[in-house]
């Protein structure tokens, strides 16, 4: 029995070196068709998210709405609910943010808070309407939260000219909310950066997400939901509650990362502001596979990757695309089930000894 | 001198290093019938699977009338005439039973079309020959099960088949089913067809049976004819010792009523219903036993009375209060357990460990000390009792479950759901496909627990489990219950299969 | 306004706008039967629609520009069948991680072929033309809707028809629903499961390829970066809905098309253009949520 969970540990870091070293092979032939060295690129890569404290910073500032996207979509994965909407509640909560923080004056005991608490909120209901579709219509979450993303980029965007009382002939790019109180804005931990609290924020839910995991009955409840549903179901959980409270979770933490990349960064909303942050989230979840604190190193290597790129868009030909190309390239690698591959490996081995043995005997 | 014609040498299936057969010879002569017989896991689906190309011998030869073959595929086996019938029906639901018959073997017109008035009449043209009736247009999903096992012989024929696997043919059918499969058994071996059936049923052996196999352990144990063995002698060849399911019983009082359902009815998820205005109650340490063909609505009715599943109409009550549209989670709290018939699918979590497998249901049903966190030495102390009390058998209790044999994961599901002082148990096929040691100890469990008053509602599929462990005896047929018989020694299998068949029905 | 959404104007441009709906979604139909989850189909739709793009700049010609397209759908269905059929990986992870990729692919190849960022417009990226039947001008309304349609619009007319031929009628067709139903059975059988799959997923490449290549080469000869804006999933989804019936997903993409060429006419009354915008993707939400009201009351009664 020893041997055999040792087997899938070994498994599993056989899977992310195997991952690794592909995507490093992948890259360097990428980065060589685009006219440029691999080597000189990588070192660019690192100069930019860790060579200098306004990099480390960038690198923060990246790694921030990675954790945060990426919990929220872990949660929902981990019970096997695809919501893929986390960019569109994202966005919502966003919005929620920049008016919240533009429109009132409080003190910054209050403002804050409230700033982020109303995203939460906000990208929490925006999340009602997959679940509730799925509960009372049985209408596939996925496709639904996919739809919806469409939808809420298009839909902020209208309340945005809406609320500046412009009208829509003119250029979505120009357009924003007013800037947002300093007394509604996260404090900057790296000077000239936009690296901000918000990072511990960041850390803070990885780990209460964990603990929740680890020690509630709420957690064994939504895991077990995620592992096996209609044992979940026979056992006792309540899954039409569990699964409400799921999206909501996961739409609170989306909504809350828009308020801390409004607070923590932007200072105001601009419509399409963050081109696949919430896809990020997803690609990291499923990197991560279900493991909270994973999510949080997987999120570092991302916003390394992500400071880094744009040094390296600078330093030499190769444009940051390339990086957005091979993350997505990594989360294939990751998916592939190399358990249920070694098990055939290992039949076939099997048979072709025994057919040796005969000839020999 | 009669032909051989299958020929199997020295042949062996390894899975990992498991070996599921070993070095098996076989000789089956041309137009009998071949009994294999040996216990689940025995191995003998393996070799079947291999004669029928499923799967590939690791080493060995097959010979079909002589000639030395190799199958790559169940379509070189069928080419050589060679069909099998598998245990669970290799069928499509939602096709029609024309289409089944057709799928993989199709008749065509002008090369690139479905011919199927073609195919039509040509398995009309078989089920006239050996006498079967099937309707070829409706939908499988819609056909009783022994008119599937028809469809399933009829379509091995229908693809030139001499000789025919029967795997466990006679589980899903009532007493007078088997006798209809076995009236035609002989017609197809008068007729020069060749029968191998795989059972693990003894009397049924000895009535149909030319030849007997037996195996044990993927090994051949004995060669038999029936007129001059006896079932003890088969047993002992098949398990190595004696089989004799003893259960002690010991008198035990009777109360009053805990479960009572009245006016059940229970619609499946395509709307049809399966159980139709059922009542029954079940009395303080009473053992009811709910016997039919499967498919009569067993499972819908056990799933509506724990909540899996909201009936259309009726009422259940429960200690007198009334709990038809309550959840499982608050069925679980006023102490009612469910051992599911699908264990895999919804008794347990096979990739969870045993502690997280033990403690589902106990969370909600008994509450850790904050009923917000999980105790983890509460947790661990009733996953060891269930480990200790009920003989499973696993290295840590933080192993998954799914490292486990069937047997031992259902012990463990009995055991969590017996270990929580239920007072109304309902159990579902508690011993499907476990070994006998484990069967003999899950039923002693039951008739104890029920000497400690508690109520329990088995259904079960395998006649013989309901006629041992009952006090009363209902029969299920087409979702009514048409019978209601207390189990007194003068009881005969012959009048529950009665029933059971809907030939015989009691005014309610 | 009414007068002006129901013109025959609006339903020509519905049959447009369904044709690259209609080929993706009888690409799906296909996957949808034989039980894949392939919501890739986003990636196919943009990668072939770039490079059918290209193999029109190259050649100057549309119908290379389309095989450009079907054979960049068939290379995409090759990469999503060896994850998913032989590595076996997660297909929804699969799909989501092939939607990122393509997006920076796409982009990252406009940069580096044609040196732009955002959308490429040429000269040289060729279209299919529009055909004139000669016989249906005096037909008054089918005339307008149906006659100096794009030749891919006939084309997808004629693949609805043969996916449905296909599909009930020729073995193929029986054995691909049955690897939906019943893989177990259909290995007993002696049918490869692995191999319909396979032919499945090649019919989607070809299919999605088409319907991708069939958006930059309709008439506006240019390639957008994110033009496939949900095509894609709008396939998969009206697969779904119809539950693999070829006619019936091929309806549920003329109910999305027709939502799409009313907010084209509804731009033209000063509705908010992001709201016009939405509808397609709101529709489509109340189109699943409609099916399956129905279907949830046939299972009540």
């Amino acid at each position: 029995m020893k041997l055999k969970l040792k087997l899938s540990t070994k498994l599993e870091i056989m899977k992310y070196t195997v991952s690794v070293v592909l995507i490093i092979i992948i890259g360097s032939l990428i980065i060589l068709s685009q006219g440029d060295s691999p080597l000189e690129a990588g070192k660019a890569l690192l100069e930019g998210s860790v060579g200098s404290l306004s990099a480390l910073g960038t690198t923060i500032r990246w790694t921030t709405p990675s954790i945060i996207t990426g919990i929220a979509a872990l949660i929902a994965f981990k019970s096997g609910i695809w919501n893929c909407g986390i960019e569109g509640q994202m966005y919502f909560g966003a919005f929620a943010a920049a008016i919240v923080g533009s429109a009132f004056t409080l003190p910054k005991m209050i403002h804050l808070p409230l700033t982020l608490i109303v995203a939460g909120l906000a990208g929490m209901a925006f999340a009602f309407i997959p679940a509730i579709l799925k509960l009372t219509l049985n209408v596939n979450e996925l496709i639904c939260t996919l739809m919806l993303n469409y939808a809420a980029n298009l839909f902020t965007e209208y309340l945005t000219f809406k609320y500046m009382g412009f009208d829509a002939s003119e250029l979505a790019d120009a357009i924003a909310t007013p800037d947002m109180h300093p007394t509604a804005r996260l404090s900057t931990i790296i000077p000239r950066t936009s690296a901000s609290t918000a990072i511990f924020i960041a850390i803070i839910i990885a780990i209460v997400i964990f603990l929740l995991y680890k020690y509630t009955v709420l957690g064994y409840e939504l895991k077990m939901v995620g592992e096996n549903l209609r044992f979940s179901k026979y056992g006792g959980v309540n899954y039409k509650k569990v699964f409400i409270l799921i999206f909501l979770i996961s739409g609170f933490i989306a909504g809350l990362c828009g308020g801390t990349e409004m607070s923590g960064s932007f200072g105001k909303f601009r419509p399409a502001f963050a081109t696949n942050l919430g896809w990020d989230g997803v690609m990291i979840a499923s990197i991560a596979k279900n493991n909270p604190i994973a999510v949080i190193f997987i999120s570092i290597f991302w916003g390394m990757l992500k400071s880094g790129s744009f040094h390296m868009e600078r330093m030499t030909n190769t444009n940051r695309l390339v990086i957005t190309l091979l993350q997505a390239v990594f989360v294939l690698l990751v998916a592939v089930d190399y358990e249920s591959l070694y098990k055939r490996f290992c039949e076939k081995r099997q048979l072709k000894k025994l057919r040796a043995q005969k000839e020999v005997g | 001198m009669d032909d051989i014609i299958l020929e199997v040498k020295h042949i062996s299936k390894y899975f990992g290093t498991f070996a599921a057969n070993k070095n098996i010879d076989l000789k089956v002569k041309k137009g009998t019938v071949h009994s294999i017989i040996g216990e689940n896991g025995a191995g003998k689906s393996t070799l079947m699977n291999m004669i029928s190309g499923i799967y590939q011998p690791s080493q060995g030869e097959i010979y079909v009338k002589g000639e030395k073959v190799v199958f790559r595929n169940p379509n070189d086996a069928t080419k050589r005439g060679i069909g099998m019938v598998h245990q669970e029906f290799m069928l499509f639901p939602e096709l029609t039973i024309l289409e089944n018959l057709m799928m993989g073997f199709e008749t065509t017109k002008s090369g690139r079309f479905l011919d199927k008035k073609k195919a039509a009449a040509d398995i009309e043209e078989i089920t006239k020959k050996y006498n079967f009736s099937i309707p070829l247009n409706q939908k499988a999903e819609e056909l009783p099960v022994s008119l599937l096992q028809q469809v399933e012989i009829v379509k091995v024929l229908y693809k030139g088949a001499e000789l025919i696997i029967l795997d466990e043919p006679t589980a899903v059918l009532t007493p007078q089913g088997i006798e209809g499969l076995f009236a035609a058994i002989r017609n197809l071996t008068k007729l020069g067809k060749t029968i191998i059936m795989i059972t693990h049923k003894l009397k049924e052996v000895m009535e149909i049976s030319d030849y007997i196999t037996v195996l044990k352990d993927g090994e051949v144990t004995g060669n038999l004819l029936p007129q001059e063995t006896n079932e003890e002698e088969m047993a002992s060849l098949m398990v190595g010792r004696k089989v004799l399911f003893n259960t002690t019983k010991q008198e035990k009082q009777i109360g009053g009523p805990i479960l009572e359902v009245k006016k059940l009815t229970v619609a499946d998820s395509d709307g049809v219903d399966r159980v139709k205005n059922v009542s029954l109650t079940v009395k303080k340490g009473e053992i009811v036993g709910i016997a039919g063909v499967a498919g009569s609505g067993q499972s819908e009715l056990v799933e509506a009375i724990f909540g899996l599943r909201r009936p259309k109409s009726g009422d259940i009550y429960y200690k007198n209060e009334l709990i038809t549209n309550k959840t499982p989670r608050e069925k679980r709290q006023v102490k009612i357990g469910y051992v599911p018939q699908d264990r895999l699918a919804t008794g347990c979590c096979v990739n969870g460990s045993l502690m997280e497998n033990c403690i589902m249901g106990y969370h909600v049903a008994h509450k850790f000390s904050n009923p917000r966190l999980i105790n983890k030495k509460e947790a661990r102390d009733f996953t060891e009792d269930v480990e200790k009390q009920f003989q499973v058998k696993i290295q840590d209790i933080s192993d998954a479950m799914g490292t486990m044999s069937g047997g031992n994961i259902q012990k463990a599901i009995v055991g969590r759901e017996f270990m929580q002082d239920n007072n109304l148990l309902i159990i579902e096929d508690p011993t499907r496909g476990i070994d006998v040691g484990a069967i003999e100890f899950i039923w002693q469990k039951i008739i104890d627990i029920s000497e400690q008053g508690c109520s329990i509602l088995l259904v079960s599929h395998e006649l013989g489990e309901i006629m041992e462990l009952s006090d009363r005896i209902l029969i299920m047929y087409n979702g009514e219950i048409t019978g209601n018989l207390l189990n007194t020694a003068d009881l005969d299998e012959k009048t529950v299969g009665l029933y059971m068949l809907g030939g015989k029905k009691d005014e309610a | 306004m009414l007068r002006y959404l129901f013109s025959a104007s609006t339903w020509a441009a519905t049959l447009r706008l369904s044709a690259p709906l209609g080929l993706a979604a009888m690409g799906s139909v296909f996957g949808h039967k034989a039980r894949i989850f392939n919501i890739g189909l986003e990636s196919y739709v943009l990668t072939s629609a770039f490079f059918a793009t290209w193999g029109s700049y190259l050649f100057e010609n549309a119908f290379i520009g389309l095989l450009f397209g079907m054979a960049a759908g068939i290379v995409m269905s090759g990469i999503f069948g060896i994850f998913v059929l032989h590595l076996k990986a997660d297909p929804i992870v699969v799909g989501i991680a092939m939607n990122l990729s393509s997006w920076g692919l796409t982009s990252l190849l406009l940069l580096n072929i044609f040196h732009i960022r955002g959308s490429i417009m040429d000269p040289r990226i060729k279209s299919f033309s529009t055909i004139h039947i000669p016989f249906l001008d005096h037909i008054p309304i089918i005339n307008d809707i149906f006659n100096n349609q794009n030749i891919l619009v006939y084309m997808t007319i004629v693949v609805v028809i043969l996916s449905h031929i296909i599909m009930y009628k020729t073995p193929f067709g029986l054995r691909i629903r049955g690897v939906g139903i019943n893989e177990s059975a259909m290995e007993a059988a002696g049918v490869s499961v692995i191999k319909y799959k396979w032919a499945s997923l090649i019919i989607t490449g070809v299919l999605v390829g088409a319907g991708g290549a069939f958006l930059p080469l309709s008439g506006i000869s240019m390639f957008t970066e994110n033009m496939s804006a949900g095509k894609g999933f709008l396939a998969v989804t009206a697969a779904r809905i119809g539950n693999g019936d070829p006619l019936k997903a091929f309806f549920a993409c003329f109910i999305f098309a027709f939502a799409d060429a009313l907010s084209v006419g509804l731009q033209n009354f000063s509705i908010p253009s992001q709201l016009v915008l939405m509808t397609p993707y709101v529709i489509t939400i109340v189109v699943m949520c409609f099916t399956n009201l129905s279907e949830l009351r046939k299972e009540s009664v």
